[in-house]
């Protein structure tokens, strides 16, 4: 994993310790809260409905045991004992107060941890795979050009004021699992012809009020022009994104009205200007990077695994486990195991600490102590060994995590909603867990197959509903509680955006709407046909003809 | 429509209640409940000089429904705020009382 070089770490502790003397300003009186929110904000810490919320930076989804253990201590020690996992692979604590709140971020200073990149009008927390430096199907480890990223981004003085909040992603795989396309920016790893990686350019993505696909500006960018290209981008954005209007100055709406055309011009002609200046990646800085990233000490396995496949044989209940929650490894004998943290009837994305430090218990028995957090709310053990795989399996079920649901009904993208954040019009955690207790039984779960639900408790968007195979979003209809089902979106390599079915259904409704588009994809589907797939194929009318019977 | 006024607490951000002692309380049942517009007004200004003093923040009037001893907010955000998220009765005031 990356390590802190001397200047994080003199930029994290400086960081505590400004922080401390700006809440004691605060506490004293000596600052109003409009003084003091865009420093609270700059530290990843929110006012909500309950308490304040701790939002924790967790670079590109990569956790050690140790910072785990950590995030496990400060949920028990100064929250209520457990932590929520958000879609931009952070972790959110939800009952933080204000006075303690230095001595957290000392705490989490200890393992190379903060706040920084989670909040305000600046670049936010580069995202990844999951899987990153583990899938069998990557080009490169993406975590490399994330830190690379992360290094350039961070207090980067000409972008300190950008007009909006910045949100960058990265994949090095085919199937994308980092939902690059609604990303303001979005890089796809590609390979050209003469074998070069590099990479596709996608800018304009995001979610929110106003939901765009990303569009691509450059098919194909060398990787040393990395850093000069998304400089240009950026230089572009910062002078011609609107600073009047909040609604408007994402870069989405700046490339829309701009025209995709004429937006990569002028990004074409910024970068000409700097290209092969101070920014440029020499294949050194690349390596140096990487070398951060070094695989684990593997062992040399056969990719056959007997014990494994017997076990497979003779536990059918492990078997549903392998075949939904383990994914194909780069190395042989090994393989990703992934952690479900939707149980059925519970807050998707919610850990106790009691979970935490025992899953920090198994990374370091089984995963050389690394863990990964998932956009879609669960987490990762990188680098288990598949003759593991089923002690593994023994300890999670226990903990409660090895719902065997990943990318199923029931493993469902859900934002905090009205239950704990001030900007929610609606709740969204107990529309949740009713639909993972309505879909409770493995072989109806099973026999559905891949669907992808997504909820928002408002029109942010947080909860990715746009991009559900099926949306659901919480709005508030005259004081009551009302959900808008989107069908069709997706966010992966073919991403786009769920259309409104038709009219909304109530809190006590949309569960039985849910259940019947989905019965209504089942009696439709061809035979092998995953649901968007189905979607794609027949429209919108026969799921509206069961929604709405004539 | 009776009211009551709901803030932040600066030092921890709970939810908190103005009382008939200008004190800021967590139970909304030991809050002060305005009958009238006029009365409203007079514990907003309250309200906000205790958020001059930097003990609370953003404060304001939320309508409220008064039932003997019971007081609950109309709106579902002030009833989670009152009483703690729905999907976790064990955290919050609801798990107090
Ligand atoms: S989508 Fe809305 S309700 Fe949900 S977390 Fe984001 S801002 Fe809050």
């Amino acid at each position: 994993m990356y390590r802190y070089d001397e200047f994080d770490r003199r930029l994290v502790d400086e960081r505590v310790e400004q922080f401390r003397r700006q809440v004691k300003r605060r506490l004293d009186g000596e600052l109003s809260e409009d003084q003091f929110k865009p420093l609270r904000l700059l530290n990843g810490l929110y006012l909500q409905l309950h308490a304040y919320m701790l939002r924790i930076a967790i670079p590109y989804g990569c956790l050690s045991a140790i910072q785990l253990r950590k995030l496990a201590h400060i949920g028990r020690r100064y929250d209520k004992g457990y932590g929520h996992f958000t879609t931009r692979q952070n972790l959110q604590f939800h009952w933080i107060k204000l006075e303690e709140t230095p001595d957290i971020l000392a705490e989490l200073a200890e393992v190379e941890m903060h706040g920084i990149q989670t909040s305000g009008n600046s670049f936010r927390n580069t995202t990844t795979d999951q899987y990153a430096g583990a899938a069998a199907d990557e080009l490169e480890d993406p975590r490399s050009y994330c830190e690379i990223i992360r290094q350039w981004s961070t207090l980067h003085p000409e972008f300190s004021f950008l007009p909006r909040k910045f949100k960058i992603a990265v994949t090095t795989t085919p199937h994308d699992r980092a939902a690059v396309k609604v990303h303001d920016i979005g890089l796809r790893m590609l390979r050209n012809e003469a074998g070069e990686n590099g990479f596709e350019v996608m800018v304009g993505g995001g979610l929110g009020r106003t939901p765009f696909v990303g569009k691509v500006i450059r098919d194909f960018l060398p990787k040393q022009h990395l850093l000069s290209y998304l400089e240009a981008i950026l230089r572009v954005y910062n002078q011609l994104g609107r600073r009047d209007n909040l609604f408007k100055a994402r870069i989405k709406i700046l490339v829309q009205q701009t025209g995709t055309e004429k937006f990569a011009k002028l990004v074409e002609e910024e970068w000409e200007q700097i290209k092969d200046g101070a920014l440029q990646l020499p294949r050194e800085e690349i390596e140096r990077i990487a070398s951060y990233f070094a695989p684990p000490s593997y062992e040399e396995l056969d990719a056959q695994v007997p014990e494994f496949e017997a076990k497979i044989a003779e536990n059918p209940d492990f078997q549903t486990w392998v075949k939904t929650n383990v994914f194909p490894h780069k190395q042989p004998g090994y393989a990703i195991a992934n952690l479900s943290l939707k149980p059925v009837g519970g807050t998707p994305g919610d850990m106790s600490s009691e979970q935490m430090d025992a899953v920090a218990d198994l990374a370091d028995l089984y995963s050389f102590g690394e863990i990964r957090v998932s956009h879609r709310q669960n987490l990762v053990l990188p680098y288990v060994k598949r003759a593991d795989l089923y002690s593994l399996w023994e300890q999670l079920s226990p903990l409660g995590l090895a719902t065997p649901n990943i990318g199923l009904t029931s493993d469902i993208i859900c934002c905090p909603g009205l239950d704990y954040c001030g900007l929610a019009t609606a709740r969204s955690i107990p529309i949740a867990e009713e639909i993972s207790e309505r879909f409770d039984d493995l072989d109806r779960l099973h026999e559905i197959g891949e669907v992808e639900i997504k909820i928002s408790g408002c029109i942010n968007a947080c909860g990715h509903h746009h991009v559900g195979h099926i949306g659901i979003l919480g709005l508030d209809k005259a004081g009551e509680e009302f959900y808008q089902l989107t069908l069709g979106g997706a966010a992966d390599e073919d991403a786009s955006l769920g259309k409104v079915v038709g009219p909304g259904f109530s809190g006590d409704e949309i569960v039985d709407a849910v259940e019947t588009v989905l019965d209504t994809y089942v009696s439709i589907r061809d035979e092998g046909e995953r649901f968007i797939e189905t979607f794609r194929r027949v429209g919108m009318a026969p799921f509206k003809e069961g929604l709405y019977p004539k | 429509m009776p009211q009551a006024v709901i803030a932040s607490r600066l030092r921890d951000g709970r939810a908190v209640f103005l009382d008939r002692n200008g004190r800021w309380v967590e139970f909304i049942q030991d809050s002060r409940i305005a009958q009238s517009e006029p009365e409203g007004e007079e514990i907003m200004e309250s309200a906000r000089r205790s958020e001059e003093r930097q003990e609370i923040v953003d404060p304001y009037l939320i309508d409220v429904v008064v039932d003997g001893e019971a007081v609950r907010p109309v709106l579902n955000r002030e009833i989670i705020r009152a009483a703690g998220p729905t999907i976790r009765t064990d955290l919050g005031r609801q798990a107090k009382r």
